[in-house]
């Protein structure tokens, strides 16, 4: 009797030992599939917001090739009431004029949303406009940069002629002293990117670079900017006055448009805008300014709602000539 | 335990003080327990080789999807570097694109370098055999690189010898499908395709080829007449 308890209590022993390694076991498998389960979850949040992204870009293709004239039948672009540019989530974090947000709308809980943001390339500076144009550019683009030995560098990169424009000096053609050699690509630049290959302008300081890039492009090749949305910063660099810059803004704000290219600078001078008009400034409002643009870059980020996964895509597109569709020349995915 | 048990109840009462075995129940017990184990190690061959086989089924799969991502990332980002065709050529000129059964290649977009700002490079997709090893190699480059250096290449895809291409134009009769034809000419634009097919296919027979239907967003999708083949 007292053998057989024994017994007993060392299969209990046994059992446990059992139960024990099985539930380990177990545990180890669950916690195997469920990493595996999130990790398929992530993949399909992905793609989902990937596919929102991707739907906004062309959401704000179409409604730019919906845009056409304006009420007085004629063409013109503005900030204001313009399709592309409708601002209708004003976000304080973000406060770049032509955001448009909007839900999964007709859902009862939105699963995701889409983040739209179609900014004028037409109103900065073409860099692929610098070789062989006016002064106003160069000067415009080495101001921004704070450099004008690098503007210089910009102009031979992408100029067609093999031996430095004589105009700006310098002369950045090649160096074999770097490794790998740099060679001026001697064609216009495609792609903002090709800057970093340009030996020097990886250098400059990071909040300079942005405020370069976002009011230079290389997607526009015409000599023009839309003084409609032109930046404040760009006039200044242009050679305005710090006031009549910011003149011309707060004018905008005001409700004043420019309907008319021959016209922009009556227009300014019969607004107000300008606290110093004078000849100079008649001569850069009139020469270098257009009112319509058709080059932009629509950034679009889809979110996931619950999960919070994001994509973002940017592209820039052109349209070519009313309601059609605007073409791609540049898509990236981040 | 159990055999105790069963070999003290087997041998019944008659003589309770002995509790061990004879040497014939152990045999016995012993060839039993290697019969189960001979009928066990079957089956449990069968699983361990049905398991291997899904190891490799998942990652040869999880290959071609790594393959496939990199491909579509690349092909997002594909630009026209330049328009003018007499920057392309031997060094110091730049590399020329390319989309050919005998090599891709193009200018792209790659989200990396310092603060992920973006970095141009060369990419060259090939089925060959390269080091021995058949395979879809890719390579990558900054533009500099690409004027001298011999590209490092990278095996993205074991077993595929071949790759196939055909692109498709835009019809004169826009009620009539696409046209597919074999090759691509970029004209004198340079203008890459909107999309086209890409067939890898692999050294060994009994695998499928894989078909992938691409997309490049800023690419064009151009009549034949402009294609000049």
């Amino acid at each position: 009797m007292t053998r057989g308890r024994g017994a007993r209590g060392s299969l209990l022993i046994v059992t446990l030992w059992l139960i024990t390694i099985l539930s380990a076991l177990a545990i180890a498998v669950g916690r195997y599939l469920s990493l595996e389960l999130k990790i398929a979850k992530y993949h399909t949040a992905r793609k989902q917001a990937a596919a929102l992204a991707r739907g906004g870009v062309y959401l704000a293709m179409a409604r730019l090739a919906d845009d056409g004239a304006e009420e007085d039948s004629r063409m013109y672009d503005w900030l204001g009431d313009d399709d592309w540019a409708r601002w209708t989530t004003p976000d304080p974090q973000d406060p770049e004029t032509g955001l448009v947000a909007l839900g999964a709308q007709g859902m009862a809980a939105p699963r995701g949303v889409v983040r739209i943001r179609t900014v004028d390339e037409e109103r900065k500076v073409s860099l692929n406009g610098l070789p062989g144009a006016q002064d106003v550019w160069f000067n415009a683009a080495g101001a921004l940069l704070q450099s004008p030995t690098l503007a210089a560098a910009i102009e031979d990169y992408a100029d067609s002629e093999t031996p430095p424009l004589p105009s700006h000096g310098q002369g950045l053609e090649f160096d074999e002293a770097s490794n790998p050699r740099y060679l001026a690509k001697n064609g216009p630049l495609a792609a903002p990117e090709e800057l970093w290959e340009i030996p020097g302008v990886a250098a400059v300081p990071a909040e300079v670079l942005a405020a370069f890039l976002a009011q230079t492009s290389v997607y526009t090749a015409q000599p023009m900017l839309n003084i409609n949305t032109v930046s404040p910063e760009v006039l200044a660099a242009m050679g305005l006055s710090e006031q009549n810059a910011q003149g011309l803004a707060d004018c905008r704000e005001r409700g004043t448009i420019f309907t008319d290219k021959a016209e922009i600078w009556n227009t300014a001078v019969d607004h107000g805008c300008l606290a110093t008009p004078g000849a100079q400034e008649q001569a850069l409002l009139t020469n270098h300014f257009d009112v319509v643009s058709n080059t932009f870059t629509i950034s679009s980020e889809g979110r996931l709602e619950p999960s919070g996964v994001s994509v973002r895509m940017e592209a820039v597109v052109k349209r070519e000539g009313s309601g059609a569709r605007p073409r791609i020349l540049a898509w990236r995915e981040r | 335990m159990v055999l105790r048990k069963l070999g003290h109840g087997a041998r019944g009462t008659g003589r309770g003080g002995e509790r061990g075995f004879t040497f014939v129940e152990l045999l016995v017990a012993a060839a039993m327990v290697a019969v189960l184990f001979v009928g066990l190690a079957g089956h449990l061959q069968g699983g361990i080789m049905v398991w291997q086989r899904v190891t490799t089924t998942t990652q040869a799969l999880q290959r071609e999807r790594v393959a496939v991502q990199r491909l579509t990332r690349d092909l997002a980002g594909a630009f026209v570097y330049s328009a003018n065709a007499a920057t392309y050529g031997v060094s110091p000129k730049v590399p020329s694109p390319e989309l050919s059964a005998g090599r891709l290649r193009w200018y792209t977009i790659e989200p990396s370098g310092p603060a992920r700002r973006g970095q141009v490079r060369v990419v060259t997709y090939s089925c060959e055999r390269l080091q021995s090893q058949v395979g879809l190699w890719r390579a990558s480059q900054t533009v500099a690189q690409a004027r001298d250096e011999e590209p490092v290449r990278e095996l993205l895809l074991p077993d595929c010898d071949s790759l196939g291409v055909s692109f498709p134009y835009l019809p004169e009769d826009a009620s009539q499908p696409l046209r597919w034809l074999p090759g691509w000419d970029p004209g004198a634009s340079q203008d890459l395709p909107r999309f086209f097919e890409l067939e890898l296919r692999r050294a060994a027979v009994s695998k499928p080829p894989i078909r992938l239907m691409l997309a490049l967003p800023a690419g064009l999708l151009k009549p034949p007449q402009d294609a000049a083949l």
